[in-house]
Order: structure tokens, then sequence, then C-alpha cells
């Protein structure tokens, strides 16, 4: 969990607990929901007095800030929820499935001695790659402004190279434990 | 109480050791990288290369280029021999033993 998070979820249960808290003194009477008098019953200064909020009816003020609370806790996870970019496009005369993925490298600055930067990352451009066996790869870039919201590949064949092997058993050696399921898309010990 | 101070010593103790432990880890690795070709010789794009080890499991995938290089980093040298495979889609076409024990290339021919 990111401290970010911690902070939305925090302030939603601070949020809930203002709610929920308020409705409990509401119920015990240890607050009305009319009036007491004249005077503020709760005084709320944000941003150095430039906006007050008071009311006299204190269990409406701690719903209202309590809601505050769970509103803004949202709306800030809602703005740094991780951005979905559609990717679309079709294949044309294409035998072998094809494996698509989306890069983005980020560049910092290093020197022969060290690498000492601070990384910023963007979405600027991304890199699409499509992959099939026995054609060549295809690359292709995407800026901001020609995303639009989506990746549109649009209509895509690539060039075949070579034609399919077939698997013989005299390529395949036997091992002596049990393999690690095949998955194009998972994760391992290793890069590239 | 008393052995508060023991149980802190105790516990530094085991941070510095994981710190060294995982320190030494990061960082090793080599490189191993070929070129995939067919029985004609020619480069064989697209396919899949990946190693296999009974301890440390299966490596990230490397696709081949239009001219069948792939590249694997950070395999771990081991005693234990690897299995580079390769696949053409999810069919696996090729498996051989090799020993990595430093950064190699391994160029495979694929009849």
């Amino acid at each position: 969990m990111t401290p970010l998070t911690a902070s939305i979820l925090g302030g939603i249960a601070c949020g809930i607990a203002m709610v929920v808290g308020g409705i409990f003194l509401l119920y015990k009477g240890a607050i009305e929901l009319e009036s007491a008098s004249k005077d503020p019953a709760l005084t709320v200064d944000l941003f150095k007095k430039q906006f007050s909020l008071s009311t006299r009816v204190p269990a409406l003020g701690l719903f209202v800030i309590g809601l505050l609370f769970v509103g803004a806790s949202m709306w800030v996870a809602m703005k740094t929820d991780v951005p979905r970019i559609p990717v679309v496009g079709e294949f044309i005369d294409m035998d072998e499935p094809i494996n698509v993925t989306v890069h983005k490298e980020w560049s910092v600055a290093s020197s022969q001695r060290e690498v000492n930067d601070v990384l910023r990352p963007s979405f600027d451009v991304l890199w699409v790659k499509m992959v099939a066996p026995g054609y060549d790869p295809l690359d292709m870039s995407f800026s901001r402004d020609r995303m639009a919201g989506e990746i549109q590949l649009g209509k895509v064949t690539l060039k075949r190279a070579i034609p399919k092997i077939e698997p013989r058993p005299e390529n395949i050696e036997p091992v002596n434990f049990p393999a690690p399921k095949f998955d194009p898309n998972a994760g391992g010990f290793a890069a590239h | 109480m008393k052995n508060l101070p023991r149980a802190i010593g105790l516990l530094l103790f085991a941070a510095a050791v994981l710190l060294t432990f995982s320190t030494s880890t990061i960082g090793q690795g080599v490189q191993v990288y070929g070129v995939v070709t067919n029985s004609a010789g020619r480069p064989v794009p697209g396919v899949a290369v990946s190693l296999i080890h009974p301890v440390n499991g299966r490596s990230r995938p490397s696709y081949t280029d239009q001219f069948g290089r792939y590249a694997i980093a950070g395999v771990p040298p081991h005693p234990a021999p690897y299995f580079v495979e390769i696949y053409w889609g999810q069919q696996l076409i090729y498996r051989q033993q090799v020993i990595v024990n430093g950064p190699m290339q391994w160029n495979a021919t694929v009849r």
C-alpha cells in the first residue's frame, strides 16, 4: 500500500467515523439537531481563514465535514487512478496468434561513473509491439496527441518471414523435473 | 525488559544479514543471448525464447526480432543446467540443455 492510498483510506475512514459518530452522539443526546444558541457551535477555518465554515447545528456540521472527508478522498482516489487506455485493432491475413505488448521506456541521466537522476514517469509516447511466430515483428509508436484516449492500431498485417516450424521430438530434450508452464505474458526470474 | 537489548541486537543482526544477502543477490545474473535459425539457415522471428531451471523456475520470455535475435538478462548462474526452450506460439518446438556460469551466446537451429 502506497502512502497516498493509505492517506485516501484514512480520509475515508475519518469521514465515515465522523458521520457515524455524529449519528451516535445525536442518538445519545450529546448533540442536537436544533440550534442550541445564536453563536456558532462549530467553526472550521481553512486556508488561513480565507474559507470559513460555521454552523450553529453541530450535528449537521459533523455530517457535512465527514461527508467532505469522504468526498475529497474519493475525488483524490479517482484523480490518481491508473489511466485506462483501450488498445483496439484488427489483424488481416494472419495464420498465427499475435502477442501484443505496450512498452514505455524512460531514460535517466547517467554517465560512465554513475546514474543519479529523478524519474518523472509520463505517458507522452507509448510503443506497441506486435509479434507472431514466423512473422517480422512490428513496432508502432503513439504520442499522446495521436492517442486521443485510446490506442487505435487500425488494420494490421505482419510480413510473413518463414513457414511454420512443426515440433520434432529430436529437437526437444527431455527434462527430469516438472517444467514450469509457459505463459507468454508472465514474468520470471530474468528480464530482457 | 532485561531481554530487550538482546532482542534489539538480534533484530539488528538479522536485518544486517538480510541486507547483506539481498545486496549480494541484486546485480547477480548474466545475459544469455543468441540467434534462432531454421534448417535453411534463415532467422526465425517472433518466437518466444525462455529458460527453465529446476531451482529458479522459468524466465520471462524474450521474443526474437526480425533477425532471429533474442536476449535474456539477469540469469543467475547455477551449477545445475538450464534448458533453453523455444515456443512457436504456445507450441514447444525446441529444448536444449545449457550450462550458465557466465554471459553466454546460445545459437539455436530448429530443424
